[in-house]
């Protein structure tokens, strides 16, 4: 890296947002109920 | 002088070395990539380490004395400009230019930032016109490595835009 200048300000800054990846299987549909045969 | 909270992260343009697929932070001399090379003056059998693939990266200071970096009277940190050069140097064929998004303690400088934290977003599209050794997918190979996407120069200062404050000089 070349020369970025002198010193401004300095500051706090927060993380960046990650793009949300699923860490899980994904959810399942309970089955869909039978008819009930009389 | 007190670090001033600010909400957003802050992005910036940087060149790095890469080889076999990683980034390095280092110099060019004479048309070779040296990594590391204020890490090689005081421990010259340590292997340069990459920025990591997936995880983020916290700056050290290699000076005598040591302290947190980035410190405002030294030269540490995570560096990068706020503009991509108009015409990016490409000393080397393992030169390749991107993105940072930097946060935590900040020195903002005249031209670019040195960050205690950093994590490249984006790789620009920009080949030296001769590398044979990787016959030409060096940069399709880092940015696979790193999951990030390699883009054209207009394409990426719009992406940099999105992931934190892009400031002009």
């Amino acid at each position: 890296m070349g020369d970025i200048g002198k010193p401004i300000r300095e500051t706090e800054r927060p993380a960046p947002v990650r793009p949300a990846t699923p860490d899980t299987e994904p959810v399942k549909l309970p089955p869909k109920p039978q008819p009930v045969k009389s | 002088m007190s670090a001033e909270p600010v909400a957003v992260p802050l992005v910036g343009f940087r060149r790095w070395g890469a080889r076999r697929g990683s980034l390095y932070s280092g110099i060019f001399v004479a048309g070779r990539f040296m990594p590391n090379p204020a890490l090689r003056l005081i421990a010259p059998r340590v292997r340069p380490v990459p920025w990591p693939a997936h995880e983020d990266r916290v700056a050290k200071c290699f000076a005598l004395g040591g302290h947190d970096a980035p410190h405002r009277d030294c030269n540490c940190g995570f560096a990068a400009y706020y503009e991509l050069p108009a015409e990016p140097e490409m000393p080397a064929p393992e030169a390749v230019w991107g993105v940072i998004a930097g946060w935590g303690h900040i020195v903002e400088c005249e031209h670019g930032f040195r960050a205690q934290f950093a994590r490249p977003l984006a790789l620009l599209k920009l080949r030296y016109p001769d590398d044979a050794y990787e016959r030409g997918r060096r940069l399709e190979n880092v940015a696979e490595a790193y999951e990030i996407p390699l883009l054209e120069r207009d394409e990426l200062v719009v992406y940099a835009g999105w992931h934190g404050e892009l400031r002009a000089a």
